[in-house]
């Protein structure tokens, strides 16, 4: 039973680490782009509608 | 009240996509792609699942000049988005740099500028001992989306329990 428990835990953590690697991958480009384009905000900046 | 930003075009097909031009000329593409892959297509839920995309066309400068109308773009372009309540989106913040807190808190403070209280976003983070890195994914989904419960808990069972020290 034991070892079926640390089974599951592992085949959960190698999915969620799979799903990672591949989205890591997707948004390195999207990323660099943000960092670009992202303004750098204050903390508590007054918040603005865009409706 | 009403923010600044430039005019788009939208393309509604399988993959969603959003094009605008800046002054300075450079060219946005915003897609928004389906991640059946991750939960699997056995869940109705699982097609209102997106990942997105920001490209640059080939013309353009690869590091884009700062310009203060392109993030309020992307927020509209989000928020039209999201006008079918049932979508959610799964991000995923750079670390291979270890600038990612950094970048992290930039894209935390802007989504919370825009955000009125209409959107959640959930984080959660894992380690990768091959890669030597760690993953911060972040599932955003509006508040009164009716999947909310089901997407919120298979994100949870898929990245939850493993979360690491950030």
């Amino acid at each position: 039973m034991e070892t079926k428990k640390t089974s599951t835990k592992a085949d959960r953590r190698e999915k969620a680490l799979q799903v990672s690697r591949r989205l890591a991958d997707h948004y390195k480009e999207t990323n660099r782009i943000l960092d670009a384009v992202l303004p750098d905000l204050p903390q508590n900046s007054t918040k603005k509608s865009v409706s | 009240m009403p923010v600044a930003h430039y005019d788009y075009d939208f393309i509604d097909e399988s993959i969603k996509s959003y094009f605008f031009k800046t002054n300075a000329h450079v060219f946005y593409r915003i897609e928004f792609k389906p991640t059946g892959y991750i939960f699997g297509e056995d869940v109705i839920w699982s097609n209102y699942c997106y990942e997105f995309s920001i490209k640059l066309s080939a013309n353009s400068p690869k590091t884009p000049p700062f310009d203060s109308l392109v993030a309020p773009t992307i927020a509209v372009i989000f928020i039209d988005f999201f006008r079918e309540k049932e979508k959610a989106i799964l991000y995923t913040c750079d670390t291979s740099d270890r600038r990612h807190t950094a970048r992290m808190n930039k894209f935390n403070r802007w989504f919370e500028h825009f955000n009125q209280g209409d959107f959640c976003k959930i984080d959660a983070s894992i380690a990768d001992p091959i890669q030597n890195v760690y993953y911060i994914n972040s599932l955003i989904i509006r508040e009164d989306n009716p999947y909310k419960e089901e997407i919120t808990d298979a994100f949870d069972e898929l990245m939850g329990g493993l979360e690491e020290e950030k």
